[in-house]
């Protein structure tokens, strides 16, 4: 399977276009994301301070990578310093955009320097008022009560990736991958 | 465009093929992009560039918006913010040209996706039909509603995160009744259109979507209820 992305983050103020593409990959970015932020293995009794992504996203967000700031437990040997360790991460934050309707921030997951996937870690979420159905039928069509539903998709229609707030966020998180920082 | 685009292709296709849909892409970005003033759409409008001089894309798209206008009783208006911006059919229209040309490459198991307008061909990776989700608006993070299919053209035009922000361009003021519109059909270009000119009919949008024939909604209203047509091809 082939998946790639193109990310036209563009904004009235210096649009940026970008593409990116991943070939010939069989398995899917994501996977990869998982696996490399998994928990550190066993050994300790207690597990690790957990590095969050966002503190209010946290339910939302993959296993986070393990980052530098995590205490080493073999800090005592002083001599020849390990090299520098190669990007532990493939995922990049963008920040919290927030709008007069909530907020949205936005994860790119990358195979090495591609983008392979735009995930939101937060997005609006107003109360939903299906309590208040109205007795109006249409009769042309069929109503119910909205309410969730859908399970393994492949993909989701809907309008939010066309928000400013979304843009924003898309387009900083854009900027930290090309600085080379990792999350 | 200012969005994000994904391709999925679930079988068969080659890198290159990606790199040609996403330069297809990047030309509809430059040639149709109201942000870009050296655009063929910002010159056309500057009346710098006659109809005879543009480019047959810009000329297919031009008469389409004309078709789309009297089709939609005026409510898909190219120039409802006082300029030319056929963004509301763009968008649409070149994912659908983009799986046409992937179809006509050999690609015959394809998902194009570009900011929430997704045109499918054939299977998953699965192996299965396409499964496609309607964002809940209010709950962002979680879907109303499965469509799935080898054939189809699925197109949101919702106003829940900007606020009503979809004008009616009869009144000049924001469109109110519908928070959330799906078309699903064959073209994305036409779907993408109905959906933009139900949501600033407001609530006559229902009726009048529910009379097109070959393209199925699913409606979701101000007051949260979801109405659906009985063509629309849901998941169990």
């Amino acid at each position: 399977m082939r998946r790639a992305v193109l990310a036209v983050a563009g904004l009235a103020a210096g649009t940026s276009l970008l593409v990116v593409a991943k070939g010939g990959t069989p398995a899917r970015p994501a996977a990869v994301a998982a696996d490399a932020g998994g928990p550190v293995p066993g050994g300790s009794p207690t597990p690790g301070p957990e590095p969050t992504v966002a503190p209010e996203a946290t339910t939302k967000a993959p296993p986070s990578p393990e980052t530098t700031a995590r205490p080493r437990p073999r800090r005592s040997t002083q001599e020849a310093p390990p090299p520098p360790p190669p990007p532990q991460s493939n995922t990049v934050v963008g920040p919290r955009v927030e709008n007069p309707y909530g907020a949205v921030q936005v994860v790119i997951e990358l195979d090495g320097s591609r983008i392979v996937d735009v995930r939101t870690l937060e997005m609006p979420e107003t109360e939903a008022r299906s309590q208040q159905l109205s007795a109006l039928a249409e009769p042309q069509l069929r109503a119910e009560a909205l309410r969730e539903q859908g399970a393994d998709l492949d993909t989701v229609s809907g309008a939010t990736e066309t928000s400013e707030s979304y843009r924003r966020s898309l387009r900083a998180a854009i900027e930290r991958m090309k600085r080379g920082e990792r999350d | 465009m200012g969005t994000v685009i994904s391709v999925e292709l679930a079988g068969g296709g080659s890198p290159e093929l990606l790199d040609e849909v996403f330069a297809w892409f990047h030309e509809v970005d430059a040639r149709f992009s109201t942000y870009k003033p050296d655009s063929e759409v910002c010159r056309f409008d500057r009346g710098e560039l006659t109809l005879a001089e543009a480019s047959p894309d810009l000329r297919a798209v031009l008469a389409r918006c004309a078709d789309l206008w009297g089709e939609t009783d005026g409510f898909f208006d190219g120039y409802a913010t006082g300029r030319l911006d056929p963004s509301g059919f763009v968008k649409g229209w070149a994912v659908q040209v983009a799986s046409d040309r992937l179809l006509a490459a050999g690609a015959a198991d394809h998902c194009v996706n570009a900011g929430g307008d997704v045109r499918v061909r054939g299977h998953s990776a699965k192996g299965r039909p396409w499964r496609i989700g309607i964002r809940h608006p209010w709950k962002s993070h979680t879907t109303c509603g499965v469509v799935t299919g080898t054939d189809l053209a699925v197109a949101t035009s919702g106003v829940y995160e900007r606020g009503h922000h979809v004008v009616d361009p009869r009144r000049g003021t924001p469109a109110r009744g519908l928070r959330s519109v799906t078309v699903v059909g064959r073209d994305l270009g036409t779907a993408d259109a109905y959906a933009t000119a139900a949501v600033a009919m407001g609530r006559s949008g229902v009726r009048w979507l529910s009379r097109r024939p070959g393209y199925g909604c699913a409606v979701v209203t101000d007051d949260g209820r979801l109405l659906r047509s009985a063509a629309l091809p849901l998941a169990a």
